[in-house]
């Protein structure tokens, strides 16, 4: 590993305090049904346009203790003039996870799981963004998570077409995602973090995975699909069903959230 | 006569502080609204996130263990480290940290050293076998001017929040024992507060610059002065000379805002212990 020049230096090597856990804390717990809501039920989502000043646009989204936060910045000239491209503008994706966001320290140099993520996301994002409309120039997004509890790429792919909507960049329809985990029989809809790991001490079972999907609501059209895990040919279109049904549950939080935004920097003209 | 602000940013500032004021409303020496809140994000051990006006930082301090360092082995480490992502303003580009946040980190490495705001003899579990290493991450969420003094804010409040588990070594095995049931908080010993001051036309003094304010100074100043009115650190990277009057007017200045801002982080504690 490189020594990283740049920042102040701890030491060579350190271990996070979970793995020196006495062994009886370390046996599987019952597996305790989700507290609150049932399997095909999303997490309270909480989001908000608009809180960057120097953004373009902006947004923040919690759903249960997933905190995201993205900011959009353009259209504007892009760096490398070669690179423009022009008939249509680009989309740079940046999705980056908070060091102090997952149980186990992340570095601060993005790893290999992080570039995935990013570009998973910039998939699901271009289809959505009306990049015809913006020759020569190049759009931003930029998604920190600040705390990871489970479905991530999701979320992050919510707030991100929130904030595109708060800057103004014209677009076909918002970008909403869900996610999905397959454990055994039960589909688990928006799972948290301990749900998204499973069981590794409950062996091995058939249909195990876990799936997130990327929708156009209004237009009915999936931008997305990750899947990862082993799940039958059935099981999986099943989910993939699942998690279009619970995008169209969040549209309405979604909607509410950019009109707030829009209503506050326009005000409607007083009667 | 009208100055644009956008065309003439300088003579814009200029016409305020003719009037001693700026074009926020704020007078010279007026630090703008500061809110904090602590104890936010739940896999931290510890967090604090500040805003002071439109400038948001977020600290979050994760402890891990390590073998103690070969030069002091009864000491731990605390490993502070800021970054300026390109989410907090246009000005930052993707990639390694830059100067600025460069210089950030080691500010606020130099400001632990010197104000011993913990010491590292109390991180140590077992001298040369076992001690704790604090890594405090801090982040900027939004850029507008002023970071320094978040930094430090936010620092010392997710410290203050921070709790650690007790950690034993087995005899036998001669592995480190985590008991994650008991939980303690640090022992903070000192309390630095900062507060940063631009020069404008190696005259004028303004407190809390804002980023634009920033960039049109002559010089910035940093001063940072913990609760027994002494002076920790002062941060003066170049720019304009100054008298020793002024400096003194810095130094008063900043004690003043260190009762305002330890009057609110120990407001927010209350609360959080009391919302428990």
């Amino acid at each position: 590993v490189p020594a990283d020049r740049k920042r102040v230096r701890g030491p060579e090597e350190s271990q996070c305090p979970l793995l020196f856990l006495p062994p009886a804390a370390q046996t599987a717990e019952p597996r305790e049904p989700r507290a609150g809501r049932g399997n095909g039920e999303v997490r309270p989502l909480f989001a908000r346009c608009g809180l960057v000043s120097q953004a373009k646009g902006s947004s923040y989204l919690e759903a249960g203790n997933t905190k995201i936060l993205c900011s959009v910045y353009g259209p504007r000239e892009p760096e490398r003039r070669d690179e423009a491209g022009v008939r249509s503008g680009r989309l740079l994706c940046d999705l980056r996870l908070a060091p102090f966001s997952c149980g186990k320290r992340g570095a601060w140099i993005q790893g290999s799981g992080e570039r995935d993520l990013s570009l998973a996301l910039s998939e699901s994002l271009h289809p959505a963004v009306c990049l015809h409309r913006y020759p020569r120039a190049q759009i931003e997004v930029n998604v920190m998570v600040l705390e990871n509890d489970g479905s991530v790429l999701a979320h992050a792919v919510t707030c991100a077409s929130m904030a595109l909507a708060d800057a103004g960049i014209e677009m076909y329809d918002v970008v909403l995602g869900s996610a999905l985990r397959q454990d055994g029989g039960a589909s688990l809809v928006d799972p948290d973090l301990a749900e998204e790991r499973g069981n590794w001490l409950a062996g091995y079972e058939e249909n195990r995975g876990g799936v997130t999907l990327s929708l156009l609501p209004n237009l009915n059209q999936v931008s997305g699909l990750h899947a990862d895990g082993e799940l039958r040919a059935d099981t999986l279109s099943a989910a993939v069903r699942t998690c279009m049904e619970s995008c169209h549950k969040l549209y309405p939080v979604v909607q509410q959230a950019i009109l707030r935004a829009v209503k506050r920097k326009a005000p409607p003209p007083e009667k | 006569m009208c100055f644009i602000r956008t065309a003439e940013p300088l003579e814009y500032h200029r016409s305020f502080l003719k009037e001693n004021c700026r074009p926020d409303g704020r007078e010279l020496g007026e630090f703008r609204p500061t809110t904090l809140n602590i104890g936010s994000i739940g896999t931290a051990d510890g967090s604090a996130m500040v805003k002071i006006g439109n400038t948001t930082v977020i600290c979050g301090i994760k402890a891990e263990l390590s073998a103690p360092p070969s030069d002091a082995p009864d000491k731990g480490y605390i490993v502070p480290n800021v970054d300026l992502p390109p989410l907090c303003s246009s000005r930052f580009r993707p990639g390694p940290p830059g100067e600025q946040a460069q210089a950030a980190s080691q500010f606020i490495a130099d400001v632990i050293d010197g104000s011993k705001i913990i010491k590292k003899e109390d991180l140590c579990i077992e001298k040369s076998k076992l001690c704790w290493v604090l890594y405090c991450d801090i982040m900027c969420l939004d850029y507008d001017g002023n970071v320094l003094d978040a930094c430090i804010i936010t620092l010392l409040a997710a410290l203050k929040n921070t709790q650690i588990p007790k950690v034993t070594i087995n005899k036998e095995t001669d592995l480190a024992e985590v008991d994650i049931e008991h939980k303690r908080h640090l022992q903070i010993n000192k309390h630095p507060v900062s507060s940063s001051f631009a020069v404008f036309d190696d005259t004028v003094l303004i407190v809390d610059p804002t980023a634009e304010e920033e960039s049109l100074a002559t010089s910035v100043i940093t001063a940072v002065v913990d609760e027994d009115d002494q002076l920790c650190a002062f941060h003066k990277p170049g720019g304009s000379s100054l008298s020793a009057e002024k400096l003194q007017d810095c130094i008063t200045r900043s004690v003043t805002r260190h009762r305002e801002v330890g009057k609110l982080i120990d407001k927010v504690l209350e609360s959080t212990k009391a919302s428990k």
